[in-house]
């Protein structure tokens, strides 16, 4: 084989795809060989397994019950595939358990104790399978098959591998050889190509191309680079071309520029030039010059001494020496000169020079001059203009402003004169400014009546026009002055009118010249500014008069003036205006009005007053403004705006005056009247409260004296009923005699009566009276002395007593725990006159801060309410007040709400050094409260005309036991409660517990809640039982207001019982039956441990002592014994519990709880009663089981 | 009263001892079947206590007998218990889908509640019982109770399965339409196992 290198194209390539197909079909078959024979493995496996599994799960029955026929039954189930060999079945202690093929003897390697899983050996495949059941191994299947068949197959697809590779071999080389001309016969020419183009240089030359490929590309390559080469050579000619035709373009272009940069200099308002920096011999100058000043450019060009001599004699010194020196520092420069031109003008020049060189690299100097001749003339005219303002400003008089406008208009040109003249009232000119004009010739003017044609301004004044007179000497309008214009040497006169905004003519500014003169469009424009700025003068001036005339009126008027500008900043200011407010003018300007704001306006008072005036209208109003020193008056306020001539605000004028005393006393007048109203409108309701308490007891004494007349009562009933009357007079006494007590203080006839007196006994006199109301209530009422105490003190004892009276009772009134206690001392024993004081001090419910101060005012009570709450007139304290400060001192009151309260009382006692001081041991009275005696006594039933369950709201307790006692013996149950949020509540209680009331009995004046109040909110809640109302209201409309708030019907107090009854039996009659048929029939009460059976003998014993305790607790609460009471609630407590009564034990803990703190004893009273009815309920049920 | 409690509970235990310890004597002294040779009695009895407790795993219930996945399923020994300790020695610490398994001994009398047999799932039916598991078989025929007897006999009066000594081996008669009656489903594999007892009538309701 010959060596790569000296192969042929041909040869390598035939090689090279014989080698490449050879060796990827090679693989490609060894991959698949192998393949197969790894899935043959396993899917002899995984079919043997299938088989194995399913022979495995049919086998647990024949294991569990060792039936190995049936084993063996079922493993004859592979003779369907002849390659199984043999299968054995294993126990789990290894001994062989069934065995297939039954005939096949066994051999040798058919053991048991294999693991699960298949292994291959000797041309066998063993799979090794647990027998399951319930997941627990019973046994273990054996199966051998046998390979052979498999390996029968890889044989022969080895076989049929070898000769597809040989085929497919032979296949590639065909194929090979047409590809391999094809490749060939490019490259061959291409090579020739190269060659024939080298050795001729014709780059003509082409590559065929036979194909996309390759090769093709490569030939198009070929192609491509000798047509680059034959092209570069053609753009190298076109370059040197263009290059030519640039050059001759750029200069025509210069030429163009050099003709454009003459003609604008030509244009250009300046005169541009150049000089030599030492010598200054121009070497250029624009043909400006000769327009400018005059001179032709040879004349600038030939002299070096041309530019100084030009310059005006005045400046050129300035103007050579600014040159030089700016020249010699190398500074560029611009200064400002007057020259003379060629005609003899005076022409400004403003010259800038910059320094530079020239191409020959010597210095020169290059600048343009530019004529400012009108702006120096403009500036002149105008630094005269703000001369004139200036002095106007500063408040000259007319004559001298006119004279320095006059001077101004006058120095615009050097041969003009100007003067000017102003219109009387009779339309006369007279001479304003004339500084020119010699006097002679003034008052040949002076006075001169204006009209058609009288000289220039007599005319110009007369039309309101200007009159230009150019020639006087043939001017017909001068006809009548000629003579005097020839002798002043004036020989033209133009005259312009002075005009106000709206055309009115104030006089005529006007402008001599000596000859004949034409005006300029320049000189037209200076005289109309002049007559302009004339105009304005003269208004100002005048106005300025106006304004110092009116300023002097508003100094001198009463009312306070105030001027501000459109933004409200304070401009003027008159001394009335100082006067009110307490600042002067110069504190006031530049301020504004706000600074005497005095915060007891709203805001929207000024914003109102603003949007009126903004709004151009005049705005009046009172306001309370505030002065320098913080007081405050009443300013009666008047506020116009003041327009401009356009309707602009430009300031607004206030006028005020101070009208504090006025308004003060008219409030003094509505406070009288309101005061005076109020006190009528307190004494009605004094007086509407007082009928009620008079009318409660009233009630109660009208009611119970029916009760004796009517009624056969007990002796005792009889006694109670006389006492409540005898009670009930006492208490109408008093309020009686408190409503005296206090009118005669209102009218003063109240008279004292001062003697010696013992404080001590007086004190310890109405404590023992009180004491009484104190136990009562269950709380100590304590006296105690602080010092030394004076054995008699000078007063009256009878109104002291009633003060003490009055403060304590009060205290124990508004105390419902705690301790009262009065505190007493005395002060000044060594002055000429002693002071005792006492001070109450009690825990009951305090006073709220807004009722303190209300509390001693006659005829207001502190709460309504309240008051009835804890009975009385309400007057106690007022009377108590009044009395201590006729006694020469007085009653004050601390009071935390819910705290208690602290009243102090002191008086004068009189000269005390001679009175024997006392010692006085603290007194502490503290009595064992007493339970009140039971006052009900419910007798046996004898009128049985009334049936039902009542619930009656009422908060008297007398009218409660009066009603009480009729419904009672009628043979009704009746509740009681106090008031109407009670009411409220024990009515949807009873409705919810299933035992409703039958009807509802409801006083309508109550506290906490009224009846109204009570019957509206049970109605609005769905209540629908009967509610009858009870008012003392004997006022017609009452029934209408009662039927109202949803009562069903009215009934009057004093209690008639006959009209009474009639009315509850109406609306009784519906739901009676019903509610008597469940009260009377108790559930029997069963215990908890009922069904335990070895409870049973326990419960028995606990039952039967039951009724021993209940005739026990029934005993205690007759003989109001409350110890022995709560012993015995206490025991039933404690064992109820044990025995299954958890019900028991809470009743028996309420009897426990509330004869221990001493509770009502009508609570008492039905808290035993609850329990007595549940032990009897409990031992009932025991009894029926 | 605590001490009366505790009492009971005393008195309680006593008796059920006495009973037990009276039981254990009358298994010794009553032989079954008539055979005398203790050790085969004794092989064959482990063998039917491992087919008790096979059959468990073999026999479906209706799934409302369970309380839940984890009751336990209940054997009862109705009648006079020929197993002595070896039932309850093969059931320790066995557990058939989940469920432990627990034995009761239960003494019924023709005529009497069936509430105790209620709660039992498979039902071995001591032939002591005598006339009485024909009885037993009528009360239980149409509750989910797997019933087991002695001889082809049980099955054929309408027992579900009924053991019989065989040539050494145990064998059991099955009763398929029993079975049915009781709601139970017998694996197809042990009905291959056992001989089959066919037209032969369920109790009637």
């Amino acid at each position: 084989m010959p060596s790569n290198r000296a192969m042929t194209f041909r040869r390598k390539l035939l090689l090279f795809a014989t080698l490449t197909s050879g060796s990827g079909l090679l693989l490609a078959a060894t991959a698949a060989l192998i393949g197969e024979w790894r899935e043959l493995h396993e899917s002899t496996v995984s079919q043997l397994s299938v088989q194995t599994d399913i022979v495995a799960a049919n086998l647990s029955a024949a294991l569990s019950f060792d039936d190995a026929r049936s084993a063996e039954s079922t493993l004859a189930a592979f003779h369907t595939d002849p390659c199984v060999l043999a299968a054995t079945v294993c126990k789990p202690d290894n001994s062989l358990f069934a065995i297939y093929p039954v005939a096949a003897s066994v051999q040798p390697s058919f053991q048991c104790g294999l693991t699960p899983g298949h292994t291959f050996s000797k041309g066998q495949l063993t799979l090794v399978r647990a027998v399951r059941l319930n997941d627990e191994t019973i046994g273990t299947v054996i199966v051998h098959y046998g390979l052979n068949v498999v390996y029968d197959r890889m044989f022969w697809q080895v076989v049929v591998t070898v000769l597809v590779l040989g085929g497919a071999l032979a296949v590639a080389h065909l194929i090979a050889s047409p590809i391999r001309k094809s490749l060939l016969r490019p490259v061959t020419e291409l090579a020739r190509a190269a060659h024939a183009i080298s050795n001729t240089g014709d780059y003509g030359t082409r590559v065929a191309r036979h194909a996309d490929d390759e090769l093709g590309q490569l030939a198009d390559a070929f192609n491509l680079m000798v047509s680059q080469v034959q092209n570069r050579d053609a753009s190298l000619r076109n370059t040197r071309d263009e290059l030519e035709q640039r050059v001759w373009e750029r200069t025509a272009e210069l030429a163009a520029k050099k003709r454009q940069l003459g003609d604008i200099l030509r244009d250009v308002d300046a005169i541009v030039w150049e000089a030599d920096a030492k010598t200054w011999e121009f070497s250029f100058v624009s043909e400006r010059a000769m327009d400018i000043l005059g001179y032709p450019s040879a004349k600038w060009l030939g002299d070096p001494n041309f530019w100084a001599s030009i310059i005006h004699p005045e400046d050129r010194d300035q103007a050579i020496s600014t040159c030089v020196q700016a020249t010699e520092r190398g500074e560029d420069h611009s200064f400002a000169y007057r020259a003379i031109a060629a005609d003899g003008r005076v022409v400004w020049l403003h010259d800038t020079v910059r320094i530079g060189c020239n191409d020959h690299g010597s210095q020169v100097l290059r600048g343009i001059m530019i004529d400012i001749t009108e702006r120096k003339r403009d500036d002149a005219f105008k630094a005269g203009h703000r001369r004139v303002l200036e002095l106007l400003n500063e408040g000259r008089d007319l004559p001298q402003v006119l004279t320095a406008l006059v001077k101004t208009a006058e120095a615009q040109a050097p041969d003009m004169r100007c003067s000017v003249l102003l219109l009387d009232n009779e339309q006369r000119l007279r001479i304003a400014a004339a500084p020119s004009f010699v006097d002679e010739y003034n008052n040949a003017i002076d006075g001169v009546q204006i009209g058609p044609s009288v000289g220039s301004c007599g005319t110009a004044a007369y039309l309101g026009k200007r009159v230009i007179v150019e020639d006087i000497a043939t001017d017909p309008l001068w006809e009548n002055f000629r003579e005097l214009a020839q002798k002043f040497d004036i020989g033209a006169c133009w005259s312009e009118p002075i005009l106000t905004a709206d055309g009115r003519v104030l006089g005529t500014l006007a402008m001599y010249y000596s000859r004949p003169q034409r005006p300029e469009p320049a000189e037209l424009l200076l005289i109309e500014a002049a007559a302009d700025l004339a105009a304005l003068a003269i208004e100002h001036t005048r106005s300025a008069a106006e304004r110092n005339r009116l300023a002097m009126a508003v100094d001198a008027t009463a009312d306070g003036v105030i001027v501000t500008d459109a933004h409200g900043v304070i401009q003027h200011t008159n001394p009335a205006f100082s006067k009110i407010t307490g600042y002067t003018t110069g504190e006031l300007l530049g301020k504004r009005p706000n600074i005497l704001k005095s915060g007891k306006q709203t805001q929207e008072l000024y914003d109102r007053m603003w949007e009126t005036i903004r709004a151009g209208q005049t705005w009046s109003g009172l306001v309370i403004n505030r002065r320098k020193d913080a007081t405050f008056y009443d300013a009666a306020l008047t506020i116009s705006p003041v327009n401009d001539e356009q309707g602009h605000i430009t300031g607004y004028v206030g006028v005020q005056r101070d009208v504090t005393a006025d308004t003060e006393r008219e409030r003094k007048l509505e406070d009288a009247l309101s005061q005076a109203e109020a006190a009528n409108r307190s004494k009605s309701e004094f007086l509407a409260n007082m009928s009620h308490e008079i009318r409660t007891p009233m009630t109660a004494i009208l009611g119970f004296t029916e009760q004796l007349a009517a009624d056969s009562l007990s002796p005792d009933e009889e006694r109670d009923a006389i006492s409540t009357i005898h009670r009930n007079g006492q208490h109408l006494l008093a309020i009686i005699n408190d409503i005296l007590d206090l009118s005669k203080l209102e009218a003063g006839k109240l008279e004292i009566h001062r003697t010696p007196c013992d404080v001590m006994a007086i004190v310890a006199d109405v404590v023992s009276l009180l004491r009484v109301r104190a136990i009562e209530k269950g709380f100590p009422l304590e006296v105690e002395y602080e010092g030394l105490i004076p054995e008699t003190i000078q007063t009256d004892p009878l109104r002291l007593r009633q003060i003490l009276f009055n403060l304590i009772g009060n205290a124990i009134k508004f105390t419902e725990t705690g301790s009262v206690k009065v505190r007493a001392n005395c002060t000044g024993v060594d002055q000429e006159t002693g002071r005792m004081l006492f001070a109450v001090i009690d825990t009951g419910i305090g006073i709220g801060p807004d009722a303190i101060s209300r509390l001693f005012q006659p005829f207001t009570q502190a709460n309504a309410t309240l008051t009835r709450r804890f009975g009385g007139t309400g007057l106690g304290l007022t009377i108590a007040k009044r009395l201590a400060m006729m006694l020469g001192g007085d009653v004050t009151v601390e009071s935390t709400p819910g705290k208690g309260s602290t009243f102090r009382a002191s008086i004068e006692c009189g000269q005390l050094s001679s009175v024997r001081m006392l010692t006085e041991p603290v007194e502490v009275a503290q009595m064992a409260p007493q339970a009140p005696a039971l006052n009900e006594n419910d007798g046996p039933t004898t009128i049985n005309t009334l049936r039902g369950r009542l619930l009656l709201a009422e908060d008297g307790p007398d009218n409660q036991r009066l009603i009480a006692h009729i419904l009672r013996k009628a043979g009704a149950e009746v509740e009681i409660v106090e008031n109407g949020e009670l009411a409220v509540h024990a009515a949807m209680q009873a409705l919810a517990t299933l035992k409703p009331f039958d009807l509802i009995l409801m006083d309508m004046q109550m506290p906490v809640m009224d009846g109204y109040a009570a019957t509206r909110r049970l109605r609005e809640v769905g209540y629908e039982r009967p509610i009858i109302a009870l008012t003392a209201h004997a006022l017609a409309g009452d029934r209408e207001k009662c039927i109202a708030a949803g009562c069903n019907d009215y009934a009057t107090k004093p209690i008639n019982r006959n009209t009474l009854f009639a009315v509850i039996k109406e609306h009784i009659r519906n739901g009676e039956s019903a509610t008597m048929e469940k009260i009377t029939n108790p559930q029997p009460l069963i215990s908890e441990l009922a069904s335990d059976p070895e409870f049973a003998e326990l419960l028995e014993a606990f039952l039967s002592e039951m009724p021993k305790r209940v005739s026990g607790l029934q005993d205690a609460i007759s003989a109001s014994d409350l110890n022995t009471l709560a012993r015995l609630a206490h025991q039933l407590k404690g064992s109820a519990g044990g025995y299954g009564y958890p019900i028991i034990t809470e009743a028996a803990n309420h009897v426990e709880q509330s004869a221990k703190s001493n509770a009502a004893m009508d609570q008492l009273q039905k808290q035993v009663e609850t329990l007595v009815d549940l032990c009897r309920r409990a031992v009932a049920a025991h009894g029926s089981a | 009263m605590k001490q009366d409690c505790n009492l009971n509970v005393m008195k309680r235990f006593r008796t059920s001892l006495v009973s037990l310890v009276m039981a254990c004597a009358l298994l010794r002294a009553v032989p079954l079947h008539g055979q005398s040779n203790e050790v085969d009695e004794d092989k064959a009895l482990k063998v039917k206590a491992a087919y008790l407790l096979n059959f468990t795993k073999f026999v479906t219930w209706p799934a409302d007998v369970f309380e839940d996945a984890h009751s336990p399923i209940v054997i009862g020994i109705v009648g006079i218990d020929p197993f002595g300790s070896i039932l309850d020695r093969t059931i320790k610490d066995k557990t058939v889908a989940g469920r432990p398994l627990t034995v009761r001994r239960i003494q019924w009398r023709a005529g009497e509640s069936t509430s105790a047999l209620k709660q039992c799932h498979l039902l071995y039916v001591s032939p002591s019982l005598g006339d009485g598991v024909a009885a037993l078989i009528d009360a239980v025929a149409h509750m989910p109770i797997l019933t087991i007897g002695e001889g082809e006999e049980f099955a054929k009066i309408g027992g579900i399965l009924g053991f019989v000594a065989e040539g050494g081996r145990i064998v059991f008669w099955a009763n398929r339409k029993a079975a049915e009656a009781a709601k139970l489903q017998l694996n197809s594999q042990l009905l291959k196992l056992a001989r089959p007892i066919e037209d032969v009538a369920v109790a009637k309701d």
